[in-house]
């Protein structure tokens, strides 16, 4: 392969959370349509978890095809490193919880009896449990894998295609870019804390929240400044009289694959009522 | 100090739909207000102790919203209800009707608090904008049994209702997970109080506080 092939393989474009690749599928769905997936799915998995017993089938179905596109979005290295980790704890609480607090079925795996109570796991409980978690898995990463392969600019398209005015899609557009802005102001704020010897990493609860309150007036203030400095960059370029976008925005055309991702969601949310 | 006397001093701060006029300054305020509460709800969700099933327990964005919402009124309530859709919402992996649903439970205790400081207590010598919470004895009771209470409980009653609803936690496990809620929240409201006492004066100064529900 070449040194070209190789650099365009590896553009990538900033999205929401993170970034992914430019040439990826989902990344270049058209937003309507992506948004319309992951209501459809998430419709059909909550149904799906509700039953009195959960479609398993259905929901590893939904998460084999969020995993799946997470790697052809070059999401899934973000996923691992920021959020396998919490998901797990997460799944292993909901499991615990579901076997402790839902302890129904006839066939015992096995059964302990501490302090009066008695624990008792049956088959039953355990397919309810996976049941729930693999659910939430497949919502969890479908929403996440929908956040990290779409622009700021494609929210902006979807609602200008969705006649909102201007102003609001305006607002909407600063409230996003703005997310980066403070968030690396709110590292600053930590850097400088530590560089003064405030705020070191503990595993200690009380440190934790100690450090917590110290950032919080700083991070307030420089919050402040920002919106009069971004006050007055508006103003400057007459913002109060505008009436319209008057950069190009970047729109992605609704196509053919696009109709065939919305028959899908269709079929997808389609059978959990009927099955 | 009567009540006439009282009523005059946080006279400014009101119920009434639009005080003075919107600036561009205050637009960007406002967006960028939210995008602070999205992150510290975020941060909320996933720098926490998970204690059951979708139930972080500090939500780092608790105090923000409350005091937001006593400065820049319907905004700072949009706010909260935002950073819970979107920052502990989608960003965690919420799929959007569970977000959009678990999303009311902030949005209450916040308009909640908004309707009481500017409308009743305004009038009975309570500070509106929450400054007198550390040196007042009647604020930070109204404090405590208003925000860290009734309006606490409300949201985290109604959160893990949504979560029992949406087949998350078990129907009979509710009250142990709402008691785990309302405790961590209760918990993280303690830096409210600090934050109206050092900052509000701030915000007053570069005349950003609202005087009514939308400017």
């Amino acid at each position: 392969m070449g040194k070209t092939d190789s650099r365009k393989e590896k553009r990538r474009v900033k999205t929401i959370l993170f970034s992914a690749r430019a040439d990826s599928f989902y990344v270049n769905m058209n937003p309507l349509a992506k948004f319309f997936l992951l209501l459809a799915l998430s419709i059909g998995v909550v149904i799906s978890i509700l039953r009195p017993v959960p479609y398993l089938q259905y929901n590893i179905l939904v998460l084999v095809f969020a995993v799946g596109f997470l790697f052809e979005s070059g999401t899934v290295k973000y996923l691992v490193k920021s959020y396998l980790g919490l998901l797990i704890v997460a799944l292993v609480v909901m499991m615990l919880w579901w076997v402790v607090f839902n302890q129904i079925g006839t066939n015992p795996i096995f059964s302990v009896s501490f302090l009066g109570a008695t624990l008792r796991v049956t088959y039953l409980s355990l397919y309810i449990g996976v049941g729930k978690i693999t659910g939430y898995a497949s919502m969890a990463l479908l929403t996440l894998l929908t956040i990290m392969s779409t622009r700021d600019a494609d929210i902006i398209s979807a609602l200008k295609k969705l006649k909102v005015p201007f102003k609001a899609i305006f607002f909407s557009s600063l409230v996003a870019r703005s997310l980066n802005i403070m968030s690396e102001d709110l590292d600053s704020i930590k850097q400088a804390q530590f560089a003064r010897g405030a705020g070191a990493a503990s595993d200690n609860f009380f440190k934790k929240v100690e450090s917590f309150v110290m950032l919080s007036i700083p991070l307030t203030t420089s919050m402040i400044k920002r919106s009069v400095d971004m006050g007055f960059a508006l103003e400057s370029r007459g913002f109060s009289k505008s009436k319209s976008f008057s950069d190009f925005i970047d729109e992605k055309p609704f196509r053919y694959y696009d109709a065939v991702i919305v028959a899908f969601g269709v079929f997808m949310l389609a059978i959990p009522f009927l099955a | 100090m009567g009540e006439t006397a009282v009523d005059s001093k946080f006279s400014q701060y009101t119920l009434r739909w639009r005080g003075n006029k919107l600036t561009t300054t205050q637009y960007a305020l406002f967006a960028i207000q939210m995008a602070v509460i999205i992150l510290l709800s975020w941060l909320g969700a996933i720098a926490t102790p998970v204690v059951g099933p979708g139930i972080g327990f500090l939500y780092w964005a608790y105090p923000f919203f409350v005091v937001f919402t006593l400065w820049w009124g319907i905004w700072g309530i949009f706010g909260a209800w935002l950073g819970a859709f979107v920052g502990s919402g989608l960003l965690t992996g919420l799929p959007v009707i569970p977000a959009m649903a678990f999303s009311i439970g902030d949005l209450v205790p916040a308009l909640l608090i908004f309707l009481l400081y500017r409308g009743y207590l305004r009038k009975h010598g309570v500070d509106p904008l929450g400054r007198d919470i550390l040196k007042s004895k009647k604020s930070a009771a109204w404090f405590v049994v208003w925000v860290m209470g009734i309006t606490n409980i409300i949201g985290g009653l109604w959160g893990v209702y949504v979560l029992v609803l949406l087949g998350f936690v078990p129907a009979n496990a509710y009250l142990l997970g709402a008691g785990l809620w309302i405790t961590g929240d209760a918990v993280v409201l303690l830096i409210a109080p600090f934050l109206s006492k050092y900052v509000t004066p701030v915000v007053e100064r570069f005349g950003l506080v609202n005087s009514g529900w939308v400017s």
